[in-house]
């Protein structure tokens, strides 16, 4: 474990001028630079770099690996500095100090080792995958990529679709639903007992329903930040794993009741979370013995309520931009992470595709059918999900 | 209050930035400490390695209040 934590860092943080650019340009750039990956041995897996972009922005880019920290780990460590300007600049209050990554490190590992608890999530986990038998694919495009991968493989009966692993190259295509229509999401949310995760969750598996001909079971994979005491919110690190959802709702359900019933698999999935995933789709592998490269899910989703936030009354007023650029390569056809906006608390969907598969278009028009399953649903939760599909 | 309650009371703590002195029984989960979905049933997951017992999901899933959370962990322990 040592091997992997610095005690200190005294490299420079070197200064990146790109005001002589369009803000398109300086984006292009940064992305560029996200693109080169911390391949060698022995090397610093982090650079910090002051950075001054067009339009009077000021501030930092953060090129981090991925198993270092997840984006509340970065949220949290950049809230952090902001608060220590504040205080170094201004003079107000010292910030409260983090968690310790490694204290809390501690506790995971001496939780993995309850073998009690192991055996409980095993057993969780095997039943919940053969408890409604082998999953089937789906996606935007319709029947026929799976159709498509039953033909290659000569299986007829063949549930998981082939995998694009040649070209991984990645898309991404952000679209900012505004604070009023976020507000009556979370009002809802707030008002039903059930999480905007769930609500996102249950339009992206309506809209795959409505794309497969009505199909009734849908799995998706839904990253779990795996954050839920003070310490694990604040002690950085990279804590998310990621685990199908699957959920079989027939077309008479009514939109609430579906989100209920998607909100009970989740509940399930969130008690039994600390089970290594890999272990998972090894299970699922042994189970029912779909081909290598094959896969039942097309589409995953994080959703990361905490935005970065000027809260430090120094800094009221400051436009804040925060931009997630992405590595590079998509190794899921379809990743959504939905965010709230650092400047209006709007909801930002960033959806990166694999291009070899799919366009901007395609994600224009499921983020459109995202939300009118959601505004819908909200504005009419006794609506079925059949009647739903069959309107929008 | 006794050697249990202390300690479910700290549990509860670790959760939402309070101190265990600072919790009382009325005090609702999501309403009052901001649980969300995952926190409460990780919450539920640590009742029950620290304290040996099974729940039972359903019935734990009504638990809104500290009170009710006690309550139920009483008749667990029994």
């Amino acid at each position: 474990m040592q091997q992997y934590i610095a005690d200190e860092d005294y490299r420079d943080i070197p200064m990146l001028d790109l005001t002589d650019r369009s803000m398109e340009e300086a984006d292009a750039f940064l992305q560029q630079k996200t693109f080169e990956e911390f391949n060698d041995p022995d090397i610093p897996m982090v650079e910090f770099t002051m950075v001054r972009m067009p339009e009077g922005y000021n501030g930092m880019y953060i090129h981090i690996d991925h198993r270092l920290t997840d984006s509340s780990g970065l949220i949290v460590m950049v809230n952090d500095i902001m608060e220590l300007y504040c205080h170094y600049r201004f003079g107000s209050p010292y910030p409260k100090p983090l968690a310790s990554f490694e204290e809390v490190l501690q506790q995971d590992l001496k939780k993995a080792q309850n073998e009690k608890r192991r055996a409980k999530d095993e057993k969780f986990w095997r039943d919940y995958l053969t408890e409604n038998g082998e999953p089937i694919y789906s996606d935007i495009k319709g029947p026929r990529i799976l159709q498509e991968s039953r033909k290659a493989h000569g299986d007829k009966s063949l549930r998981a679709a082939d995998v694009e692993t040649k070209d991984r190259s990645v898309g991404v295509a952000d679209f900012h639903l505004e604070p009023e229509a976020t507000q009556a999401l979370l009002d809802f949310c707030m008002n039903q007992g059930v999480s905007m995760t769930n609500l996102i969750l249950l339009a992206m598996r309506t809209y795959l329903s409505k794309m497969n001909g009505g199909q009734e079971d849908i799995t998706l994979r839904n990253f779990v930040s795996r954050r839920s005491t003070h310490a694990e919110w604040t002690c950085g690190g990279s804590r998310v794993l990621s685990f199908p959802c699957r959920t079989i709702i027939s077309p008479d359900t009514e939109f609430l009741d579906a989100l209920y019933e998607l909100q009970n698999v989740q509940n399930r999935v969130y008690l039994h979370c600390n089970f290594d995933p890999v272990e998972v789709d090894k299970m699922l592998k042994d189970l029912y013995g779909a081909p290598d490269n094959t896969e039942y899910i097309s589409m995953s989703l994080t959703y990361q309520p905490m935005p970065v936030r000027m809260q430090n009354e120094h800094l009221k007023g400051i436009n804040v931009r925060s931009v997630w650029y992405p590595n590079g390569a998509a190794t899921k056809r379809i990743y959504l992470t939905v965010t709230h906006s650092s400047n209006d608390g709007g909801l930002i969907f960033d959806y990166h595709y694999q291009k070899a598969v799919l366009n901007f278009e395609d994600m224009q028009t499921l983020y459109y059918y995202m939300m009118k399953i959601m505004f819908r649903g909200v504005d009419e939760p006794d609506i079925t999900i059949g009647e739903l599909i069959s309107t929008i | 209050m006794s050697a249990k309650e202390k300690e479910f009371l700290e549990i509860v703590a670790k959760y939402c930035d309070k101190k265990a002195d600072e919790l009382s029984p009325d005090l609702k989960f999501r309403d009052d400490l901001g649980f969300d979905s995952l926190g409460f049933m990780t919450f539920l997951g640590d009742l029950e390695d620290t304290f040996d017992i099974e729940l039972e999901e359903e019935e734990a899933l009504k638990i809104t209040t500290i009170g009710e959370a006690l309550e139920y962990l009483d008749k667990q322990l029994v």
